[in-house]
C-alpha cells in the first residue's frame, strides 16, 4: 500500500493536474454552465406554434402535463405559449394574443368559462384549429376533443370498490375542482356511472357527494367520520386525495375508512403499498400528451383527425402495485 | 536545444521533477485566472443581455405610446406634424421590432419577444388602417379601428410586462443559482487549495526524501569507508537518476579502492615473506659458517702444542741447536697464527709472514724438492687487510696436489702486486696443473669440499678460502684460477678495499 502510495506520489504533478482540471471543469459546469445556460438556448427552430390555455384546476396533473408537453413538443418542433385562463378577461387576452401571434393550434384545458365557445368559434373563423382537453365543449365546434371518458371513470371506481372486502360499502364522493357546479354533462356522466353501477350492487351505496371547490376536503372528511356517514371515500383530485388520507390519519380512522384516490404520485403509491389507500384511478396523461402533440402536427398540416380521442384510465391497487 | 527540451521531460530526474511540478502550479494559477474571467464575463454577458432587452422593451413601450398619441392627434386634427411624428414613431417601432424578432424559439424569452413582435405588427397594420379610414373619412370605422389599436396596445403592454417579469424572475433565479453556485465553487476552490497544499506537502516530503536519503546513505558509506570498511551496500533504489548515478559511482569507487588496498596488502605480505626468508637464510648461513669455523678450530689443539713448541725452542737454544730452534720457532709461529680466530682481521704482511714460516718448515721437510720465492711489489702490505689463513691453504693445495706425482723440484712463487689501489696475490706453481673443466668449475665457485680439504694443515679448503674472502670483501670476484695440465697453476687472490655493508 505504502509502495503504491509512494509510486503515486512520484507522479504527484500528474495527479495534481488531473485533480485541478477535473475540479475546475466541475466547478465551471456547476457554477456557470448550469446557471447561465439554464434557459433553453436550443438551436432547434420550432415549426409549429400553439397556444395552450389552462385554468388553475387540477394543478398537479397540469404541471406534469405542461412539462411533458413542452418536452414532447420539442421532439416534434412544436413551441407552445401557455396562458392561464381563469376569467372572462383572461379568456379575451389569451385568445387575442393567440390570434395575433398567429398560432396554428389552440389547446384548451379549461372548465367553467362560459365565453370559451364564442372565442372558439371566432378562432375557427380565423382558421385556427382548436383542441379541447379534459372537459369537452361539443357545442363550440372544436376540431377535436382529447379527454377521459368520465362514464368509464365512474364505472372503474365502482369496480375498484367492489374488490374490497368491506361489507355495506357506504360511499362518499369528493369531487375535485374540475367538477364544478356548471360542468353539467361532464360531471353527470361520472356521477351517473357511479349511481348506475352502484345500483347494480346491493352492497354499495353512494351516500354523499361533495365538492372540494366549495368546501375543503379535510372538513368534508372530518364531518363524515365524526358523524359516521361513510366507510368508503372516492377522491377525484390528487391534492384532495392526499389531504383526505392525512385527515384520516389525524382522526385515527384509517382502518375504518377505505379510500380510492386519483393520481400516481409517490405519496399515493406509498399509501397503496402500506394499505392506507385501497386503490387509485388515474388518467394516463403521458399517452394523452403524445396524442395531443400528434394532433397538433396533424391539424397544422390540415390532416383529418378524429373528433374524440380518449385518454386511457389506469387503476392501481394491491394487485398491481409492483408495476409502479 | 532539442536535447535541452528532452532533458526537461526526461523521467526521474530532479530537473524534470521540479519543472513539472512548477508547471502544474502555473497551470493551476492560469486556470484560476481564466475561470475567474469566464465566470465574470458569463455573468456580465447574461445580465447585460437582460438589461439590454429590458431597455429595448421600455423604449418600445414609450415609442408605442408616442405613436398612439400622434395617431390620436392626427385623427383629431389631421395635423401634418402629428403624421410626421406618427411616421417617425412607426419607423422606429419597425426597426425595434426587427431587432427584437428572432422568430419562433424554444427559448421562452425569445418566444415571448417573437409574440410581442407579431402583435406589434398587427398593431401597426391596425394603425395604418386607422390612417386610411381617416383619410377615407369613414368616421365610424376609424374610431372602431382606433379602439382596436388601443386594445392591441394594452395587449402588447401586458405581454411586455409579462416578459419583463419573466426575465426579472429568471434573472433573479439565475442570480440566486449563481450565488449558490459561487458559494459551492468557493467551497470547491477551498477543497482544491487544500488538495494542492496536501499534495504539495506530499511532493516536498517525497522530493526531499528522494534527495536526502541518497545523500544520507552516501554520508553513511563515506563514514564506513573512513573506518576502513570498503564493502558497502550497492542496493539503493532512488527515484532520481542523479542519485542512482552518484551512488553507483561511489560504490564503484569504493570497490576500486578496496581492490587496490587488497593488492597492496598482498604485495606487502609477499615482500615480508621474502624478507623473512632472506633473514632466515642469512641466519642459517651465518650459523653454518660459525659452526664450520668452530668445527675447524676444534680440529687443532693449539695451546698445548704452542706451549710445548715454545719449550722446544728454549731447549734447542740451550743446546745450541740453532736450526732446530729456528724450525720449532717457525712451527710455533705457524701454530700461533693458525689458532687465531678465523673471524679476525689480519694484514697482508702478517699473512705473508705466516706463509714464509710455512715455507721454512716445508723447506726443512722437503729440502731441494721444493723451491719457494716471494716477490712483493707493494709497499702497502701492512695496510691491506684480509681474513687470516687465506694464502697457506692455497700453497698447501699446490704441495699436496700439484707436486704429488712430481719428481723434479716443485717451484712455488708468490707475487704481490698493486694496481690502481687493488692488490693481487698470485700463487704460481709448476705442478701437474688442473684439468680445464675443473678450472672452469672452480672459477664458477663450485668446490668439492671433501677433496679440497684433504691433507690440509689448517683443514681449510679452497671453498672456505673463497667463502671467507668473498664475505669479507662482499665481492664474488676474489679468486681466479689459471692452469695448464703438467705445466702450471696460477691462483690469483684479489684483495680489494673492503666494502662496508
Amino acid at each position: 500500500m505504502k509502495k503504491i502510495l509512494l509510486n503515486k506520489t512520484r507522479n504527484i504533478e500528474i495527479i495534481l493536474i488531473i485533480v485541478i482540471l477535473v475540479l475546475f471543469a466541475y466547478g465551471v459546469f456547476r457554477t456557470v454552465y448550469l446557471t447561465v445556460n439554464s434557459d433553453d438556448k436550443s438551436l432547434l427552430i420550432p415549426k409549429y406554434h400553439v397556444a395552450f390555455f389552462h385554468d388553475d384546476n387540477d394543478r398537479y396533473n397540469f404541471d406534469f402535463f405542461k412539462s411533458e408537453f413542452i418536452e414532447e413538443g420539442k421532439q416534434n418542433e412544436i413551441v407552445a405559449d401557455f396562458y392561464e385562463v381563469v376569467s372572462s378577461e383572461s379568456v379575451e387576452y389569451a385568445f387575442k394574443s393567440a390570434w395575433m401571434t398567429n398560432v396554428d393550434v389552440i389547446l384548451i384545458k379549461v372548465s367553467n368559462i362560459d365565453e370559451l365557445s364564442e372565442y372558439i368559434i371566432e378562432s375557427e373563423n380565423r382558421e385556427i384549429k382548436i383542441v379541447i382537453i379534459g372537459n369537452d365543449l361539443p357545442e363550440s365546434n372544436r376540431d377535436t376533443y382529447i379527454g377521459v371518458n368520465k362514464y368509464q371513470l365512474g364505472k372503474n371506481s365502482i369496480e375498484l370498490i367492489e374488490r374490497s372486502n368491506v361489507e355495506n360499502k357506504i360511499v362518499g364522493v369528493i369531487l375535485g375542482s374540475e367538477y364544478g357546479i356548471k360542468t353539467g354533462a361532464y360531471q353527470n356522466s361520472y356521477l351517473n356511472a357511479l349511481q348506475e353501477f352502484s345500483n347494480q350492487n346491493d352492497d354499495i351505496w353512494i351516500a354523499q357527494v361533495e365538492y372540494s371547490a366549495e368546501k375543503r376536503a379535510e372538513l368534508i372528511v372530518q364531518d363524515w367520520i365524526i358523524n359516521n356517514k361513510v366507510n368508503f371515500i372516492i377522491c377525484t383530485d390528487v391534492v384532495d386525495s392526499v389531504r383526505v388520507v392525512n385527515t384520516l390519519i389525524d382522526l385515527n380512522a384509517i382502518s375504518d375508512v377505505s379510500v380510492i384516490t386519483n393520481g400516481k404520485t409517490d405519496e399515493i403509491i406509498e399509501y397503496i403499498q402500506k394499505g392506507t389507500v385501497h386503490g387509485s384511478i388515474f388518467i394516463d396523461y403521458e399517452k394523452g400528451i403524445k396524442q395531443a402533440v400528434k394532433l397538433v402536427v396533424d391539424l397544422s398540416n390540415s390532416k383529418r383527425v378524429s373528433s374524440y380521442i380518449p385518454i386511457n384510465i389506469e387503476i392501481i391497487d394491491d394487485s398491481n402495485i409492483g408495476e409502479y | 536545444m532539442k536535447d535541452k527540451i528532452s532533458k526537461i521531460f526526461e523521467k526521474n530526474t530532479i530537473r524534470s521533477k521540479v519543472i513539472r511540478f512548477v508547471f502544474t502550479l502555473i497551470i493551476f494559477f492560469i486556470l484560476s485566472y481564466f475561470f475567474n474571467q469566464y465566470v465574470t464575463s458569463s455573468i456580465t454577458k447574461n445580465f447585460n443581455e437582460v438589461f439590454i432587452i429590458n431597455l429595448e422593451l421600455e423604449e418600445l413601450t414609450k415609442e408605442l405610446d408616442k405613436l398612439e398619441s400622434s395617431l390620436e392627434d392626427y385623427i383629431n386634427t389631421k395635423d401634418s406634424d402629428s403624421f410626421i411624428e406618427y411616421s417617425n414613431s412607426y419607423s422606429s417601432i419597425e426597426s425595434k421590432v426587427r431587432s427584437l424578432d428572432k422568430g419562433l424559439s424554444f427559448n421562452i424569452s425569445e418566444q415571448s419577444r417573437y409574440n410581442i413582435t407579431q402583435i406589434i405588427n398587427k398593431y401597426l397594420e391596425t394603425t395604418d388602417s386607422v390612417i386610411e379610414l381617416k383619410r377615407a373619412r369613414n368616421t365610424e370605422a376609424y374610431l372602431l379601428a382606433f379602439d382596436e389599436v388601443k386594445d392591441i396596445s394594452r395587449l402588447i403592454k401586458v405581454h411586455i410586462n409579462d416578459l419583463n417579469e419573466y426575465m426579472i424572475k429568471i434573472n433573479l433565479e439565475q442570480y440566486q443559482k449563481l450565488s449558490e453556485g459561487l458559494v459551492q465553487f468557493n467551497s470547491l476552490f477551498l477543497i482544491i487549495l487544500i488538495i494542492i497544499l496536501l499534495l504539495t506537502g506530499l511532493f516536498i516530503y517525497d522530493f526531499t526524501k528522494n534527495i536526502l536519503t541518497p545523500i544520507e546513505t552516501l554520508s553513511d558509506h563515506a563514514k564506513e569507508i573512513s573506518n576502513g570498511n570498503y564493502i558497502i551496500d550497492s542496493n539503493m533504489n532512488s527515484y532520481f537518476k542523479e542519485a542512482n548515478i552518484l551512488h553507483s559511482t561511489f560504490v564503484e569507487m569504493a570497490i576500486n579502492i578496496n581492490i587496490y588496498i587488497e593488492e597492496l596488502k598482498e604485495k606487502s605480505e609477499v615482500e615480508n615473506k621474502l624478507a623473512q626468508i632472506k633473514i632466515e637464510n642469512l641466519r642459517v648461513e651465518n650459523q653454518l659458517k660459525i659452526s664450520e669455523l668452530k668445527a675447524l678450530q676444534s680440529q687443532i689443539n693449539p695451546h698445548f702444542l704452542f706451549n710445548t713448541l715454545n719449550a722446544g725452542v728454549q731447549l734447542a737454544n740451550l743446546e745450541d741447536a740453532e736450526r732446530t730452534a729456528e724450525f720449532i720457532y717457525n712451527l710455533s709461529r705457524l701454530f700461533r697464527y693458525n689458532i687465531q680466530s678465523l673471524e679476525k682481521e689480519v694484514s697482508l704482511k702478517e699473512e705473508l709472514k705466516n706463509v714464509k714460516s710455512y715455507f721454512h718448515l716445508m723447506k726443512v721437510r722437503f729440502d731441494d724438492l721444493l723451491d719457494f720465492s716471494i716477490d712483493i711489489q707493494s709497499d702497502n702490505t701492512d695496510k691491506i687487510f684480509m681474513p687470516p689463513l687465506i694464502l697457506q691453504p692455497i700453497i698447501e693445495n699446490a704441495i699436496i696436489h700439484g707436486f704429488k706425482d712430481k719428481t723434479e723440484t716443485g717451484v712455488i712463487r708468490i707475487l704481490v702486486s698493486e694496481k690502481y689501489g687493488e692488490v693481487s696475490v698470485v700463487i704460481e706453481d709448476n705442478g701437474i696443473g688442473i684439468p680445464e673443466n675443473l678450472v672452469q668449475q672452480l672459477n664458477d665457485n663450485y668446490f668439492n669440499k671433501s677433496e679440497s680439504t684433504t691433507g690440509h694443515t689448517t683443514g681449510i679448503g679452497l671453498e672456505n678460502v673463497y667463502s671467507r674472502l668473498s664475505n669479507y670483501f662482499n665481492n664474488k670476484n676474489v679468486l681466479k684460477i689459471e692452469s695448464e695440465v703438467n705445466c702450471f697453476t696460477k691462483i690469483y687472490v684479489y684483495l680489494g678495499v673492503k666494502d662496508e655493508i
